[in-house]
Parts: C-alpha cells; sequence; structure tokens
C-alpha cells in the first residue's frame, strides 16, 4: 500500500466518522434554531463562552457536557443490563455504518489509480444502507423490551411495526429507481445523474422518478422516527416510548443515532434523487477540464457571498441583549473571521492558478468543491426534515400502518410496472 | 308571577310544597318519593330536565335555626331547552341508609353520589360504585360535615390499585376471562398519570389495554383537592374571591365573575352599567384564554407543536395586558361584592383593540396549519364521539356539549350582563368528535371577539360600585373622616357582607361551561356552605365514555379537547 493510498484511506474513513458526527452537532442547533424561527421565537442564544454564542451552537457543547456529567442511571427492575446497554449502542452504530457507502465526490483519478470517494469503497451501495439500517430498528425494539416499561414495550412496537411496514415501499421504489440506474452502486448513480435529459435538464432522479421520489421521503422519514412518524416516541402518548428509561450518555446515543439516521438519509436522497456531488450542468468531466476557469469564478464569487453573509451577521447578531456593546465587539469578530476565512480561500487558489493548475491538483479542486456541494444538498434535506417536524403533527398507529400498507405499497408496485415498462420501450 | 313552568308543576307535583328562589322552583321530597320525582322531572315530555347539573348536600348541624333533619340532599336540574331551572331537596333521615340512586337516570349522578357520599357520608343505595373520589381511599371521615376536625390531619400511604373497578368495567363492556383466553392474550393494564404530560395536571387514567386499543377505561381524581368548599365557610364571601381565582386557573377572572354574580344576584344588588361593561369584555378576554390554552395543548399532545407557540404566544402577550388591566396575570381576584377592584387604565382600549388583531392572527396562523390538515383531520374526525344524549346525560356544559350538538349556552339562554343586547353566534359541532369540540373553540374565540368589540364600543363611563353600602365599601374620604364611614367600613371587613337568610343557585356561562354556585347563608357575613358546580368535573365524569375502544393516543388528545382543569375538578 502506498503512502498516498494510506493517506486516502484515512482521509475518507475520518469524513465517513467525523462528518456525521459533527453534522449532529449542526443539525442540533439547525433543529432548535429552525423550530424558533418557524415558532416566532428566538431559540437557544443566551449560551457562550467569553461573550461568543456562535449563533447557539455553543448550547451543543453544553448540552454534551450536561449529558456527559449527569448519573447514568440503570433502573432496578431491568433484568436484562446487557440488552439494555446495547440497544442504544446499536442505534449510534448502525446510523453511522449506513453512512460509510456514501459518495462524497466523485471517484479521484490519481495517476494510474482511482480512489472512490466514500468511506467503504464497496460495490454494494444501496444494499448495504438497506442491510444495516433494517439493523437499527433492533436497538429500538432491543431497548424497548429491556427497558421492562410498558411505555417502552409500546415504543419498541410501535418502532417494530412501522419499519416493517415502511422497508417495503422504501425498498420498491428503490427497485424502479435501480431500474433507471441500472446499477447498485451509488458511485455510478451518482456519475449517472451527471447526464443531461434533452440536453437541458439534470438526469436527477427526482426528474426520472417522482412518484419513487414520493414514496422514497415519506419512508425515510417514517425510517428516521421523525415527526410526523415518530411514534416510537410519542412524548405526549407514551413519553419518550423506547427510551423512557435510559439516562446520560445513553439516552445521548439515542439522540445522536436519530440525527445521524436522519443526516443519513437526508445524504441518501441527495445522492439518490438530487444529483449526489453533481452541479447541475457541470460534470466531473467538465470541471476537470476548466478548472482553472473554475478557480477563477469561485475567486469571484467567494467574495460576494462573504459579503453578504457578514452584512447578514452584521444585521442580524447585535440584536437587543442586556450588553449591546459586547454584541457588537461579537458581531465584529465574527465578520473578520468570515473575511480572514475567505482571505486564507482565496489565497489557496491563487496559489493553485499560479503555480499548481493541472494534472492532480484539478482533481483535487474538483472533490472539494463536490464535496462541498454535497453536504449543502444534504443539510439543505436536513432542513426540510426539521421544517416538516415543525408542521406537521403525529399519525396514529392505525393510520400510519394504513399509510405504509394501502397507499404507500400500491402505489410503489404501480410505479415499479410504470418504469419497467418504460425502461425496456426505451431499451 | 306563575310561568308555564309553575302551571306544569302545579299539575304534575300538586302534593308536593314548591317555591320560587330566584330562578329556581324548589320542589321538597321525602326520601320515599325522590326516585319517583326525579324521574318524574326527566321523562315527562312537558317537563324534560335532561342535565341533572349537580348533587350536593348540606349539614344543618350548627345551622342557627331547627332543621328538620340534619342532612338535606339538593338536586340541581335543568332543562335546557326551555331554560327550566328546578331544585329538589330532600331530607335525609338516616345518612348510612341514604336515598335511592338516580345513576340509572343520569350518568352525572355517579360521580356526583360519590361526591355526596365522600364528602357527607350519606349513602345512595343501588348506587354501582360508591366510593370516595375527592378524597384519599384510606382517608377517614367526612370533610363537609360540620363535626369535621379539621385540625386532624391525615396521613394517607396506598396508592388506589383500581384493578377490582376497572375489572368490574370490563364486564360492563362485555369482556371476561372466557373471551382473552378465546383470542389467546392477555389484557395490559396502564397507568396514564397522574403525572404524565398529557394530563396537564394531575389526573389518573387507567386502561385496560388490548393493543393499544382500550377496552375499559376508570379514572382517578383528586390529586388536587384542597378542600375549596370548606375553606370557604370559614371566609367572608370577599375573602372568598381569590380563592375563586383557583377553580379554573386558566380562566381566573370568570370564576370572580360568577361567584360575585351569584351572590348579588342574591341581594338583589344591581351594579352600574361599567362594571357590566368591564365584566362582559375580561369574561370574554378570558374565555378566548382559555380556548388559547386548551387548543394549544390540545395540539401539543397531538404533535403539533408550531400551533402552541402560535396561540400560546398571544396568550402571553395577552396576559401582559391582563396585569395592567388587573394587577395580576393569572390569579386576578379583581371583582368584589357590588363592583370591580379599580378600574382600567387611561388608553385600555387601544392595548386591547390590539391585542385582539394579534390573537386573530396567531389563531388564524394556527388553523392554517390545522383546518386542512389531512393528518389532523385523521386524528380527530370520528374519534372520541359523544352523542348528545351521552354528553347530557353526563351533564357536559360549555363547549363540550355543543360541540355535541346541542347549542345550550347560558349567554343566550339565560342572558344576564346585557348578553341579549349583543351580536354574536353561538357555534355548535354536528358529531361531537374531537375535530368538532376543537373547532368549536376556535370559533367561539371569534364570536368573544366580537362581543368584546362591541361591548369596548359601548361602555359607559361612570362608578365602578354599586352605591349599596350595606355591601359596598364606602369612599376612603367618609371612612377617614367620618364616625359612620369608619364604621361601615369596619363592619364590611371584619364581618364581611352580611347576606340574608337562604340558599339558592346561581350559574354562569364559563369557558368551559355551566359554572354554578350552590349557597346556604345563615345571615352572616361568611357562608354556612358552599359548593361550585365544576363544569369539568362532570365532563371527567363521562371520560371513560368517549374513549373506549378507542386507542390510547385518541384517549390523549381527548383528555385535551375536553379541557381538564385541575383545580376545578378537584377543588
Amino acid at each position: 500500500m502506498s503512502g498516498t493510498e494510506i493517506f486516502i484511506t484515512i482521509i475518507r474513513v475520518g469524513f465517513g466518522v467525523f462528518v456525521p458526527l459533527s453534522a449532529v452537532a449542526v443539525m442540533v442547533w439547525m433543529e432548535r434554531r429552525g423550530a424558533g424561527f418557524i415558532q416566532d421565537r428566538a431559540g437557544p442564544n443566551r449560551c457562550n463562552v467569553l461573550g461568543f454564542r456562535f449563533g447557539g451552537l455553543l448550547q451543543n457543547i453544553a448540552d454534551a457536557i450536561k449529558l456527559l456529567f449527569k448519573e447514568d442511571v440503570i433502573p432496578g427492575h431491568i433484568a436484562h443490563k446487557f440488552y439494555f446497554i446495547l440497544a442504544p449502542a446499536l442505534v449510534f452504530i448502525t446510523a453511522l455504518l449506513c453512512f460509510a457507502v456514501i459518495p462524497f465526490a466523485d471517484a479521484l483519478v490519481l495517476g494510474a489509480s482511482t480512489y472512490l470517494m466514500q468511506a467503504m469503497p464497496l460495490e454494494l451501495g444501496i444494499l448495504w444502507f438497506l442491510a444495516i439500517i433494517g439493523f437499527g430498528v433492533y436497538g429500538i425494539i432491543l431497548a424497548g423490551w429491556a427497558s421492562h416499561n410498558k411505555y417502552g414495550l409500546l415504543g419498541g412496537l410501535r418502532a417494530a411495526a412501522q419499519v416493517i411496514s415502511y422497508e417495503i415501499p422504501m425498498g420498491l421504489a428503490l427497485v424502479s429507481l435501480l431500474a433507471v440506474y441500472g446499477t447498485v452502486n451509488l458511485t455510478e448513480v451518482t456519475q449517472f445523474q451527471g447526464r443531461l435529459l434533452f440536453g437541458v435538464i439534470p438526469m436527477w432522479g427526482v426528474v426520472l422518478q417522482p412518484l419513487g421520489f414520493i414514496i422514497f421521503v415519506i419512508a425515510a422519514f417514517a425510517e428516521t422516527n421523525r415527526t410526523p412518524f415518530d411514534l416510537a416516541e410519542g412524548e405526549s402518548e407514551i413519553v419518550a416510548g423506547f427510551h423512557v428509561e435510559y439516562s446520560s450518555m445513553k439516552f445521548a446515543l439515542f439522540f445522536m443515532g436519530e440525527y445521524i439516521a436522519m443526516f443519513v438519509s437526508s445524504a441518501l436522497i441527495v445522492t439518490l434523487f438530487f444529483g449526489g456531488y453533481q452541479i447541475p450542468w457541470l460534470n466531473t468531466q467538465t470541471l476537470v477540464a476548466h478548472a482553472r476557469p473554475v478557480a477563477v469564478a469561485l475567486m469571484l464569487i467567494l467574495p460576494a457571498a462573504a459579503y453578504v453573509f457578514a452584512r447578514w451577521i452584521g444585521f442580524n447578531n447585535p440584536g437587543p441583549a442586556p450588553n449591546p456593546a459586547q454584541r457588537v465587539r461579537e458581531t465584529k469578530v465574527y465578520i473578520a473571521v468570515v473575511w480572514s476565512l475567505v482571505a486564507l480561500i482565496e489565497v489557496i487558489l491563487l496559489g493553485y492558478i499560479v503555480a499548481g493548475a493541472g494534472g492532480a491538483a484539478d482533481r483535487i479542486l474538483v472533490v472539494w468543491l463536490q464535496t462541498a456541494v454535497f453536504l449543502l444538498k444534504t443539510f439543505f434535506v436536513c432542513f426540510v426534515y426539521v421544517w416538516v417536524r415543525w408542521t406537521l403533527p403525529r399519525f396514529r398507529y392505525d393510520q400510519l400502518q394504513k399509510l405504509g400498507w394501502e397507499k404507500l405499497l400500491p402505489l410503489a408496485l404501480f410505479n415499479i410496472f410504470i418504469t419497467g415498462a418504460v425502461v425496456v420501450a426505451l431499451g | 308571577m306563575t310561568t308555564p313552568l309553575d302551571t306544569i308543576l302545579a299539575s304534575v307535583f300538586a302534593d308536593i310544597t314548591r317555591e320560587t328562589v330566584l330562578d329556581t322552583r324548589l320542589l321538597t321530597v321525602d326520601g320515599a318519593a325522590l326516585y319517583e320525582v326525579l324521574k318524574r322531572l326527566k321523562t315527562y315530555p312537558d317537563l324534560d330536565f335532561s342535565l341533572l347539573l349537580d348533587i350536593t348536600a348540606v349539614d344543618y348541624l350548627t345551622y342557627p335555626k331547627r332543621a328538620a333533619a340534619r342532612f338535606v340532599v339538593v338536586y340541581t336540574l335543568r332543562n335546557w331547552k326551555k331554560n327550566y331551572l328546578v331544585q329538589v331537596r330532600v331530607p335525609v333521615a338516616d345518612p348510612d341508609t341514604g336515598l335511592p340512586s338516580v345513576a340509572d337516570l343520569w350518568g352525572s349522578a355517579l360521580w356526583a353520589e360519590r361526591e355526596v357520599f365522600d364528602q357527607y357520608g350519606i349513602t345512595f343505595t343501588g348506587h354501582p360504585d360508591l366510593r370516595r373520589i375527592l378524597n384519599h381511599h384510606q382517608f377517614k371521615g367526612h370533610p363537609l360535615r360540620k363535626d369535621y376536625d379539621i385540625h386532624a390531619g391525615q396521613v394517607c400511604t396506598e396508592p388506589d390499585s383500581l384493578e377490582p373497578e376497572i375489572r368490574a368495567r370490563l364486564k360492563v363492556n362485555g369482556v371476561d376471562d372466557s373471551t382473552m383466553s378465546d383470542i389467546n392474550t392477555e389484557i395490559m393494564f396502564l397507568n396514564i398519570g397522574p403525572s404524565h404530560p398529557a394530563t396537564h395536571g394531575a389526573i389518573r387514567i387507567f386502561a385496560a389495554l388490548d393493543g393499544e386499543t382500550i377496552m375499559a377505561n376508570v379514572n382517578e381524581i383528586g390529586y388536587l383537592h384542597r378542600g375549596f368548599e370548606k375553606t370557604a365557610e370559614h371566609r367572608t364571601y370577599n375573602q372568598i374571591v381569590p380563592l375563586t381565582d383557583r377553580l379554573n386557573y386558566c380562566s381566573a377572572l370568570m370564576n370572580n365573575i360568577a361567584y360575585v354574580k351569584a351572590i348579588e344576584s342574591w341581594l338583589g344588588l344591581a351594579i352600574t352599567e361599567r362594571a357590566v361593561f368591564m365584566r362582559v369584555i375580561l369574561s370574554e378576554f378570558f374565555r378566548i384564554q382559555d380556548h388559547l390554552v386548551c387548543l394549544a395543548a390540545n395540539l401539543v399532545d397531538m404533535g403539533g407543536l408550531t400551533n402552541y407557540w402560535y396561540l400560546y404566544n398571544e396568550k402571553e402577550a395577552s396576559y401582559d395586558l391582563i396585569s395592567r388591566l388587573t394587577g395580576a396575570r393569572l390569579t386576578s381576584s379583581f371583582t368584589r361584592i357590588g363592583g370591580m377592584a379599580h378600574d382600567f387604565y387611561e388608553g385600555w382600549q387601544d392595548d386591547l383593540a390590539r391585542q385582539l388583531v394579534d390573537i386573530e392572527k396567531g389563531v388564524n396562523d394556527s388553523l392554517k396549519l390545522v383546518a386542512r390538515n389531512r393528518i389532523v383531520h385523521d386524528r380527530t374526525q370520528n374519534v372520541c364521539v359523544l352523542s348528545p344524549e351521552t354528553a347530557l346525560s353526563y351533564g357536559f356544559t360549555g363547549p363540550n356539549l355543543r360541540a355535541s350538538g346541542v347549542g345550550f349556552d347560558l349567554r343566550k339562554d339565560s342572558p344576564h350582563y346585557f348578553y341579549e343586547s349583543f351580536d354574536f353566534n353561538v357555534p355548535v359541532g354536528t358529531t361531537g368528535d374531537v375535530y368538532d369540540r376543537m373547532m368549536v373553540r376556535f370559533e367561539e374565540i371569534f364570536e368573544s371577539m366580537r362581543i368584546i368589540r362591541q361591548a369596548v364600543k359601548m361602555i359607559p363611563e361612570g362608578e365602578l360600585f354599586a352605591a349599596d353600602h350595606r355591601y359596598v365599601l364606602p369612599e376612603k374620604s367618609k371612612v377617614y373622616n367620618s364616625i359612620e364611614g369608619a364604621a361601615n367600613h369596619f363592619k364590611l371587613i371584619f364581618e364581611g357582607v352580611r347576606v340574608p337568610e337562604g340558599a339558592w343557585y346561581d350559574s354562569f356561562e364559563a369557558a368551559n361551561g355551566e359554572l354554578g354556585f350552590y349557597f346556604v347563608s345563615d345571615g352572616s357575613g361568611t357562608p354556612y356552605k358552599l359548593k361550585v358546580r365544576p363544569p369539568c368535573f362532570y365532563a371527567m365524569g363521562g371520560f371513560h365514555e368517549m374513549v373506549e375502544g378507542e386507542m390510547i393516543a385518541d384517549a390523549i388528545i381527548n383528555l385535551g379537547s375536553i379541557n381538564i382543569i385541575g383545580g376545578e375538578l378537584d377543588r
């Protein structure tokens, strides 16, 4: 194994582990501030270190510290401590493993060798995802059962029933999608979406499979146990359901597991339906071929975007506060940080244009660009999750089943027939 | 004056003593004739007293005048269509033998009789489940008896298992061990509450479940019982006003108003027009608050937290306005016998108008999320349906009864405070499901706004207090500068407002339904007896009829939709 290979493997695995973990912090923040935005209130904005609040992001660190130092209670009535402890770990690990097959950039070609940009360069792709995410629900069922609590048990039962009813439409929606793409490998799926339909419309999954997209998104919401499908938790009915007996970091693992699962399914929705890392109309070959103009364009766009962002910070951050002078100072620092980051990137890009253009550097630039685009799209889908959660109320247990079996399943089958017919007709 | 009711009563009950107290016809019967009289009152088409509002008892042990019997049980009945109100008084010779139960005539008697049994130790023969209700099951003695030692503290430790009761209820519903063995399953008993996010207070909902379906339900209340009625027997009439705040604390001022209105009607004290309009504006404003709280909580139970904020933000802002208007946010204690504590501040009209616009916006925002939302429709429509017959039988009043299609509203049917001159509608539901109960409340918010806007235009300037200084404090200048004024003030404060001897019932359309007060006065400055007729006590009494056969999630939103307020439920 060459040095480059080891280095790239470390980068890939690091991305696959740390990005979902850091995404949890960002998503919890997005959830809270998003909820505040939707509900006409501020959301967490007080937690600070030396007066720096980072728009409420510090609240997550405070929460993490709180959860770490809380007493880890294992109630006396729990007979199967091993399963009780295993359950949160299972939820957390499976959620994290799912992300391993999602490509965050196009395959990197360095000299003779090609490196797939996913934590585990498996050919299995989507099958791996289906296998692992289905396993995650065992954690929830186990938690509900091992809690030895009626609410927990009801929560576990609800989760089990829900996953069984929604994995089928989800799988069937994927069948028609895969019939279109002709592969289960997610890198190839994304490469497919870099093409153009009639020369103008990007061939994204959402364009080719609108019905499949709707079914898949609904099923993905159900799989992640998010409102309106948060019946397993149902805090107003069965008081947190499966994790009612959990405290401290074991609860935190459930909590993080939920957000990672949400991040992963957002990433998968992006990969399958929104072209993954692809920038519309600019596929990898085009980007590599025109790396220098792209870099120049970036150098122009970045300061403009930074200017808007800095204006936005300057407008929003000061606000009413107990200490306005501190807020103004804080705002100045944020703006300075934004501009120095931009300056740093500008310098790197300039250095690239002057010295490094051509060959491997072009390809690495494209990988960076595609990763950024991928994350941007994923976080946007995550925001949709937040948006839906704070808009819709919860289903009832039997209505959820009905939706799954009576609506989504026939629709998914219908979609397979239509897709099959079209694929066969077009050869 | 002879009314049609008097004629009918005279013909049906020729040999029974009849009196008229305020707008109530009072029949005094003996225990042997009781069941027959009540049955006639309910079943005779001309009488049709479909609502048994309340049952209470009076202990005449320390009453200045000798009574025929120590205990008298009082039944309050209403014919909602024609606005007839009848009370039946029954002297109880021996509390242990007691009276025949009327639980087979009205469902509301189930809990009402349990309460009389609990508080007075009067037995009702034939009652299917005569247990304590407000006090703990280990409690000894009957607190509202006059010889009960209020200083003797009792420690009650054992929770009530309720298992025999729920098994009995399962039998009533036709579920026994053989059906269970047929389908090869076991029933799971689940406690929802007393401490549960959906109980919005402390109520214990005990359910027997098959999967998630509720096969039988028994409820335990009394967690917030603080002896309001006993306390009231030791306070002067004006001192009770702050206690009434704690009944339905979501609309505290309506309780204040209902309470003083009951006393004023007995005194025959006409309050000034300004005070009347202030009371109308405030009670409608508090009706809006009550409905906002109920709807917000109900939607949270459904998982719609954003609705909560749209409604609650406005409730919070309204409380700020209320604190400027009355001096307190939650427990206003704003009324006095004969008037209001103080006048509104300068410019309140503009603030109120602005607040109403904000509430309208919040409610409309919330309605936008709810009104055309398929999930909400599926969750609420045809869920926990309450038929008008069941609703009337269990003594439902207010929005819950109107949602079942019974258009009974005291503001229209028994107008007081110029309600007849305001232009407003009474929203009525069609099916009596959770959806109807929510939507009736949404509509009532808009109707209350209409009343407030009309009242603000019409409110006259003038005095706050009636000029009758037998009941109303004299002006401070008189208190400080004249011996008569000082003595008047002293007597009213120390002895309380002396209320003429008698017993009467008066009611008010509170946010939750008919809030009634039954007083017995011995002529002193403290009530000899005070009984509240809390609307949600009877709503909770019929809860099991609504949720049996539905699912847990339905029971939760149903509890929110009938708006149970612990303070009023448990007193």
